[in-house]
């Protein structure tokens, strides 16, 4: 398989603060990457560039083979790209199963006069399109909830509700950015075991996530950044062995650890 | 088989309002009473509009009455000097708005919040000052006269009743086309939006063209109310529809209930009725008038529809709740 995402020499500079500094990355289809790097080294700027939710200073984004630049995010969704905020992003005043439901919009075929004239085929699309919509909450473990409004539920079920509301978009790719924030200990391995299903389901996935156990237990491969720049690329194992890294990110204890 | 009895309770309520909508003119032999309740019907279609922008979509307009002069010019003009029968220079006063709500809602799509409504304020006030100026077309400050009726097969318009009635079935219709709107996959990307702007793209919702969209709809109701006025009154003025209406049509939408779907129509009924009935009071009334629409916003922020649902509510869980101590 190919790669699904290329990011050809990017950087994205605020001000006088260069935040990305020529990043190159492939990702590969069917796996999954995880994006890692202290705070504040440009690992959310980099989605927000790749997603089209801010304009990199130079470089190119590719998509399945097609420069991505120049268009809406909300196109970038439809072409088949999702992602998750890292500050949560759900909305407040509709149900768990509204909320997925509008993830749905870029894939119906009403158009906006469809909300007057409804003939046999919107009504039909309507329903499938809500029993589409209880399939992935059930396949996110929260069809019990669906009725719920999502400020009632704890946080880690809304961070999984914003999956689910991803997943709605029909994605290739995939972008969570810090899904197991706020989510208790106990709880990780169920939104590890997600993330995993969803990529057995043939979804490519890109994870930001400082809990280190859980990058480099499910990984297919990681990109280490550090003050905008790509630092490290490889297989978790060769990651944990890159002196580059360490000392950058996982510090010396790691390495001793190692020894 | 809770959907079902939930179903029929607002079917019975939907059948009771409209026998009570049909009856009220029989019932109230007041041809003035009557012609209050045209003006407010025709309010509540503006403010019908001004809902599908403020109570959906979440972008507070403060110059739908601009909105509301235009279509009654347009359809008027279309009447006196084109002879376009009122019916149909309606529907295309409607069209030409949706037009115009469109092009307010492109420029001032990054704006949000105070700055949009300022805008929209500024929007009315061009508004008024090109109706006030272009003589030739609009006959500037004398207002237009002469504006033919509504004819339906030869029986015009002119009474209050007939009026009435015309203006009770045409709200029942567009009444139902807001709440298909309201229930469809466009009614849920509008509230997307309403809800967050980044979030809604993140779901593949194109906000700037849910917003255009509907900014259109809501100038195309406002619009259609702007004809029907001008073939009721057969007289329209430029200070029929100053930045005060617009005001005044933000009121209707806080007392009624903004983003309710019956909400603009009570707001208008009751905004038009209580200055009427609190005339008694002299120039008190106004000091009135804006201490309860004060206090309905602090006490009641869902506005009346909302005052109901709440007492609904209320009543519901605690016969449930009743039902509960009793099965212990």
């Amino acid at each position: 398989m190919g790669l699904i995402l290329q990011a050809d020499k990017i950087s994205k500079r605020f001000g006088g603060l260069l935040a990305l500094d020529g990043v190159e990355l492939g990702i590969q289809e069917g796996s999954i990457h995880s994006i890692v790097g202290p705070n504040g080294s440009g690992k959310t700027t980099l989605f927000n560039v790749l997603t089209r939710f801010s304009e990199p200073t130079s470089g190119k984004v590719s998509f399945a083979g097609k420069n991505i630049a120049g268009i809406k995010p909300s196109a970038v969704v439809s072409m088949g790209m999702a992602r998750t905020f890292q500050n949560l992003l759900i909305f407040k005043r509709m149900t768990v199963l509204e909320n997925v439901l509008v993830g749905r919009t870029p894939r119906l075929d009403a158009k906006l006069i469809n909300a007057f004239i409804t003939p046999k085929w919107v009504t039909d699309e309507k329903k499938s399109n809500i029993e589409r919509c209880e399939q992935i909450l059930d396949f996110c473990g929260l069809l019990e909830h669906k009725d719920k409004m999502p400020t009632n539920l704890p946080y880690a079920d809304q961070k999984r509700l914003e999956i689910a509301r991803a997943l709605a978009t029909e994605p290739r790719l995939l972008l969570l950015d810090e899904p197991a924030a706020g989510t208790p200990t106990g709880e990780v391995g169920q939104l590890l075991e997600l993330i995993l299903k969803i990529k057995k389901s043939g979804i490519t996935v890109m994870l930001i996530e400082h809990k280190m156990d859980m990058v480099m237990s499910i990984s297919d491969r990681i990109s280490v950044l550090n003050f905008g720049k790509k630092i490290a690329e490889g297989t978790p194992q060769e990651i944990r062995t890159d002196p580059m890294v360490i000392e950058a990110y996982l510090g010396r204890k790691w390495l001793d650890a190692e020894n | 088989m809770r959907g079902v009895r939930h179903k029929s309770k607002s079917a019975w309520l939907i059948a009771g309002v409209a026998a009570a909508a049909l009856l009220l003119p029989i019932i109230a032999r007041n041809e003035y009473f009557i012609h209050l309740m045209v003006m407010a019907l025709v309010y509540g279609i503006v403010a019908m509009g001004l809902n599908i922008l403020t109570g959906y979509t979440g972008k507070l307009s403060l110059g739908h009455a601009g909105f509301f002069g235009l279509g009654a010019y347009v359809s008027a003009l279309l009447s006196i000097k084109l002879g376009v029968p009122a019916l149909v220079s309606i529907v295309i006063a409607g069209v030409v708005l949706f037009f115009m709500g469109v092009l307010l809602g492109l420029p001032t799509l990054r704006l949000e919040g105070h700055y949009l409504s300022i805008v929209t304020i500024g929007f009315n006030e061009v508004i008024i000052l090109v109706l006030i100026n272009m003589r030739s077309l609009t006959r500037g400050p004398g207002g237009l006269r002469g504006i033919p009726p509504i004819s339906i097969g030869g029986f015009e318009l002119v009474s209050d009743v007939s009026q009435y009635y015309f203006a009770v079935i045409l709200v029942a219709i567009l009444l139902w086309l807001k709440s298909k709107l309201v229930k469809s996959h466009v009614g849920l990307a509008l509230r997307a939006v309403m809800d967050g702007e980044v979030a809604s793209e993140a779901c593949g919702v194109n906000v700037a063209y849910y917003r255009v969209f509907a900014f259109g709809i809501s100038a195309m109701y406002a619009g259609i109310g702007g004809g029907v006025l001008a073939h009721f009154l057969n007289y329209i003025s430029p200070y029929s529809f100053q930045s005060p209406e617009s005001f005044a049509l933000l009121g209707m939408l806080v007392v009624g209930g903004i983003g309710t779907l019956a909400g603009p129509i009570i707001g208008s009924i009751i905004m038009t009725l209580l200055p009427e009935y609190l005339r008694a009071f002299a120039d008190f009334r106004l000091i009135i008038n804006a201490v309860l629409t004060i206090v309905l916003l602090i006490k009641v922020p869902g506005g009346i529809v909302g005052l109901f649902k709440s007492l609904a509510g209320r009543i519901g869980r605690r016969s449930s709740d009743g039902l509960d101590t009793a099965g212990r």
